[in-house]
């Protein structure tokens, strides 16, 4: 299975989704980083290891691209592809979150 | 030739399970003795300073230095990498983890690819090797040559036998064990049969392959 195949079914995992997500602006990995450490009530532990497979997974895949150097550390941005993933991702995860607010508070979906 | 102060430590294996290789690294640390190094299927550790420290090992083939200074950034320093695949790296104790608490199967996905063709290799040289044996070995020794050259010949075909199946068993098995991975209670039952019945295996094809 390739890399890419791994993104390819359309779901984003925990870790691609905020990685993209911090990445709409450009960042360098140590502020990726940074910045997951710092969402509140995160359940979702982002580490060195998993930052930089996932970058170069999404760099891979074309959901993201390097634009610079500082350093060591390099900086990414999301791309079109990336972006237009990332919109689908967060409808697809809003819908899910709505469907079990509704079951939870006894509503279903064709009332 | 092991040099002098310096501990050599057997590891168990880091394909099967790495979790009680990193405990024992940490116990020594904690007994004052620092991992600095790999030598064959051993750790290689000299006196220091006794230190709590907990361990992590991570496969990634030949990164680059963002990988050491993302991992140095969140508190984890590398010790020693191995084959340019294998890092240890070291960490104060409550550090968070190095992956993610979801996706910790991704390091097991990248190491289990890498080893698909070492493993088809190896299988392939394997068969190669037994089909050559029992092709010419057999009619070699009916040709009744001298004594000392039927020795050396059948020595030679073990030290062939031995070479390839110690070839597979060191790639084959790591590829295995990450194949059982997650299948914990039987995959564990079959791997450990396996380092049992491949070389009981391998001796009895080849004593039944040289008398009969």
């Amino acid at each position: 299975m390739s890399r890419r195949a791994a993104l390819s079914n359309g779901e984003l995992n925990d870790s691609q989704f905020y990685i993209l997500a911090a990445l709409v602006v450009p960042r360098h990995g140590y502020a990726v980083m940074q910045l997951l450490m710092d969402v509140p009530d995160q359940i979702t532990h982002v580490g060195p290891a998993t930052l930089y497979t996932t970058l170069h997974q999404l760099v891979e895949a074309g959901l993201l691209e390097r634009c610079a150097s500082e350093g060591v550390s390099k900086v990414y941005v999301i791309t079109q592809e990336g972006r237009r993933r990332l919109v689908n991702e967060i409808a697809r995860k809003q819908a899910m979150v709505e469907f079990a607010q509704r079951a939870m508070e006894g509503r279903t979906h064709h009332e | 030739m092991n040099e002098p102060n310096l501990r050599y430590e057997p590891r168990q294996g880091v394909a099967f399970d790495e979790t009680s290789d990193m405990h024992r690294l940490s116990t020594l640390a904690a007994e004052g003795w620092r991992l600095i190094g790999f030598k064959g299927l051993r750790y290689v550790l000299e006196p220091a300073p006794p230190e709590q420290l907990i361990f992590a090992l991570d496969y990634m083939y030949e990164p680059d230095e963002e990988y050491i200074a993302l991992s140095r950034a969140s508190g984890w320093e590398r010790v020693v990498t191995m084959d340019g695949l294998i890092h240890v790296f070291r960490a104060a104790p409550g550090t968070p983890t190095m992956f993610s608490t979801t996706e910790s199967q991704q390091k097991l996905q990248r190491v289990h690819r890498r080893l698909l063709v070492p493993v088809i290799v190896s299988t392939v040289v394997t068969v190669l090797v037994w089909w050559a044996m029992v092709q010419w070995g057999q009619p070699w020794r009916a040709q009744r040559e001298p004594q000392w050259l039927l020795l050396v010949g059948t020595l030679g075909m073990f030290g062939a036998v031995v070479a390839v199946q110690t070839l597979f068993v060191y790639t084959f098995m790591p590829w295995l064990a990450y194949r059982l991975r997650g299948w914990r209670g039987p995959g564990q039952v079959v791997l450990s049969s396996m380092r049992i019945v491949i070389p009981l295996v391998t001796v009895v094809a080849f004593l039944w392959l040289m008398v009969w």
